[in-house]
């Protein structure tokens, strides 16, 4: 053989060689970005697939929001723009009461609106100026009542006494509602110091920390999961004056028909949220029969 | 440039390049952001007012009595009391222990001594109490105690050995928890306290005064009170306030949302989405909230009592003489009570949780708990004052017709915690207290002081 030709052979030889070496170095360092997270991920996926739960497949929200803790102020008394909507209110056929620290309106329907699944949300927006500061949670029949919880950047507030519109439905007819509403600081600065931005939220964790903890039973399927803000410490209006401390927590349901809280940063279960007591203690504080206790009532002026 | 140069140059380029690619993949490391955990969360510790403890100190006996046949004696100074079990007691070395032990018959015994705890303690105490060469086979063993008592076994053999016997006084089964040996001269040692009787002051037991209808007399939660009056010293103590951000820098996590008011009550309230910490003028209270009921293994009592002393400690929340004065195991709850000068601080209604550190554990995590934010130091102790004897103490119960004699758990001096509105000080003084089914109680009310006479 030619000595060019041999050359030729070389040149050939360490061409595949360096192709190869690439490829394994590119391939390890993929491997090593992903790292924990994709294991993670892959083996939950095993686990739920060993006890037969399926995700629905839009059931996870593409643009997960990252993991946050806010804090409410301490005088959450409804700002001047809410008050201007207020005092807009058509008070002919509407007798309105506001509480002393301007924390919560009460408003009583004298000639009560039917209302069905499909108006509700009509409804409810054309009787209160400002129901957009809330997001509907569900309409429970057996209290009588449906309940919008307060949004914050779009995540919902779940179950918090400061952050609610209840609306008092009997006989699919709205007789009244109550509304309060959360501030936060405007300055998002405030907020950021405690903003966890490195940590990511693996939804796939909250699903196996309800797995684990047998809240989801094999054949379950996850319908759709959602996140928002919950806190253990869950203020009544007026109470103490205090401020609250939210911390990001996912919605999981759960065959379309139950919910679970699962505090997303810490992994644990909230297992003591009761829709019925809640919504029955909030229309016991605010008798619907009767006008609210030491209220100072509030005219249009 | 020929063709067979650019060749050359091509193939030396290629073996470059593999050598850089092999060297790069055989060193390749993964760049991994740490992340860094030592955020500076500030002091975690009360120095300098606070201290560590251990469960030996934090579990000392309110009463060690010497049997002499019918007499009982115990050390006149109540220090001497505590450096025996201290200097003598702890450093007994507990062999052959038995749990299952049979029983024993206390009038078969002229000498013995026996030791009273304050509190029902988890049988695996006892590897913190005494020294131990083998702490197996106390693991999961239910029983507990409130009294040990060392007495002599006449084998008849050439020497006679010494046991301790680990009973369990409410109990009416289950009595006897436990039986180990000590060596005879540690026995003899003890026994030989009753030599001098000089340094001994004398006891009645209450059985004997006052007869019991139902307890016929092999009861063993014996109350025992000095025969004579006592002097004790009446203290005027100061306050050093506790600075709170250290303890809750140790009880919050370091990566959480705070946020704080002062509420209605005027009181301080920091919290996060699932901790509170209340702050009120002198004590504190912490509560933790745990959404679910996941995890239903509750601490074995001897692990709570092992984990509240190391949650204490680690912010060296020792600020007093505290010692254990109730497990309540159903609660999961550890009580520690202030001691001065060796009595227990009773609270009054003014300062109600000012001498008591409570904790109570759910799912292994502190649920709550409720402390002082001062700690007391004396000024002086000029004045004594003088408690009627044991025996007066007994015949005026019998006198007050309102108080159903069966119902006397425990009889025992006690200091009441007072503030001194004026002049911001609190003072000690020396009481009787009854403890009855409805609880502690003083036996004598304010107006009928019993101090006979102050010095």
């Amino acid at each position: 053989m030619q000595w060019g030709q041999i050359k030729l052979l070389f040149i050939l030889s360490f061409l595949i060689l360096d192709l190869f070496l690439l490829q394994q170095f590119l391939s390890k360092q993929a491997e090593d970005e992903l790292g924990q997270i994709s294991t993670v991920a892959e083996s939950v996926e095993t686990d739920l697939q060993e006890n037969d739960i399926t995700v629905a497949e839009d059931a996870i929200p593409d643009n997960l929001p990252e993991a946050s803790e806010i804090v409410s102020k301490s005088n959450s008394a409804f700002s001047e723009e809410i008050m201007s909507q207020i005092e807009e209110i058509d008070d002919s056929n509407q007798q309105i009461e506001l509480d002393e620290d301007r924390q919560v309106v009460k408003v009583t329907l004298e000639e009560p609106i039917e209302v069905t699944e499909d108006t509700l949300q009509d409804e409810v927006d054309s009787l209160i100026p400002f129901s957009s500061q809330y997001s509907y949670w569900g309409w429970n029949e057996d209290e009588g009542a449906a309940m919008f919880f307060q949004a914050v950047d779009n995540q919902t507030v779940y179950f918090n006494k400061g952050g609610l519109l209840l609306v008092n439905i009997e006989d699919s007819e709205i007789t009244g509602y109550v509304a309060s509403l959360l501030s936060f600081s405007d300055e998002e600065s405030s907020m950021n110091e405690f903003n966890q931005s490195d940590v990511n939220l693996e939804p796939l964790n909250a699903i196996r920390t309800l797995l684990e903890n047998g809240y989801i039973q094999p054949g379950d399927e996850v319908t759709s999961m959602d996140i928002g803000y919950h806190t253990s410490f869950d203020l009544a209006p007026g109470e103490e004056n205090g401020s609250q401390v939210f911390t990001s927590t996912w919605k999981v349901t759960v065959n379309g028909e139950r919910n679970h809280f699962v505090y997303a940063l810490y992994g644990t279960v909230i297992e003591n949220i009761d829709e019925a007591s809640f919504i029955s203690d909030i229309k016991r504080t605010y008798d619907f029969e009767n006008p609210m206790p030491e209220q100072t009532s509030f005219k249009k002026k | 440039m020929n063709r067979e140069t650019m060749k050359s140059i091509i193939l030396v380029i290629l073996i470059a390049f593999s050598l850089v690619l092999t060297v790069a993949l055989w060193n390749y490391q993964p760049v991994n952001d740490t992340i860094d955990d030592n955020v500076l969360i500030g002091n975690t510790q009360l120095d300098e007012l606070g201290s560590e403890r251990t469960l030996s100190e934090l579990i000392i006996p309110e009463e060690i009595v010497f049997h002499d046949g019918d007499a009982y004696y115990t050390h006149a100074e109540s220090i001497d009391n505590k450096d025996f079990y201290q200097q003598q007691i702890q450093q007994w070395n507990v062999t052959n222990i038995d749990t299952s032990p049979g029983s024993i018959n206390l009038d078969n015994h002229h000498h013995a001594v026996e030791i009273v705890f304050p509190a029902e303690i988890p049988i695996q105490t006892i590897q913190d109490l005494f020294v131990l060469n083998n702490e197996e086979g106390l693991e999961g063993i239910q029983a507990s105690f409130d009294r040990i008592f060392v007495v002599q076994q006449n084998g008849g053999s050439v020497s006679s050995t010494f046991s301790l016997w680990f009973v369990d006084s409410d109990s009416s089964e289950n009595r006897f928890s436990l039986k180990a040996d000590i060596s005879t001269s540690a026995g003899e040692n003890a026994f030989r306290e009753l030599d001098d009787k000089e340094e001994l002051k004398e006891l009645i037991r209450v059985r004997d005064t006052i007869a019991n209808e139902e307890g016929s007399n092999e009861g063993f939660a014996n109350i025992y009170l000095p025969k004579q009056t006592s002097r004790i010293p009446e203290y005027v103590l100061q306050t050093d306030s506790l600075d709170v951000r250290p303890l809750q820098n140790d009880l919050f996590p370091s990566n959480t949302a705070v946020t704080s008011y002062t509420a209605s009550g005027g009181e301080r309230v920091t919290k996060t989405f699932k901790q509170q910490l209340t702050q009120f003028d002198k004590r504190m209270e912490y509560e933790l909230t745990i959404p679910n009921a996941a995890n239903q293994d509750d601490l074995q009592v001897y692990d709570m009592l092992n984990q509240s002393m190391q949650d204490i400690n680690s912010h060296l929340g020792w600020t007093n003489d505290y010692r254990l004065s109730s497990v309540l195991t159903g609660w999961n709850q550890v009580q520690y009570q202030m001691y001065f000068g060796d009595l227990p601080v009773m609270e009054n209604s003014e300062t109600s949780m000012l001498a008591t550190i409570m904790m109570r554990y759910q799912q292994g995590q502190i649920q709550e708990y409720k402390r002082p934010l001062v700690k007391f130091s004396s000024i002086t102790s000029e004045r004594k004052a003088t408690l009627k004897s044991g025996e007066q103490v007994l015949e005026d119960l019998q006198e007050k017709n309102d108080l159903d004699n069966r119902t006397i758990l425990d009889l025992e001096i006690m200091y009441t915690l007072e503030e001194q509105r004026n002049n911001l000080v609190f003072s000690l003084i020396p009481e009787w207290y009854i403890k009855t089914n409805a609880g502690w109680m003083k036996v004598y009310s304010e107006e009928q002081s019993q101090n006979e006479e102050i010095s």
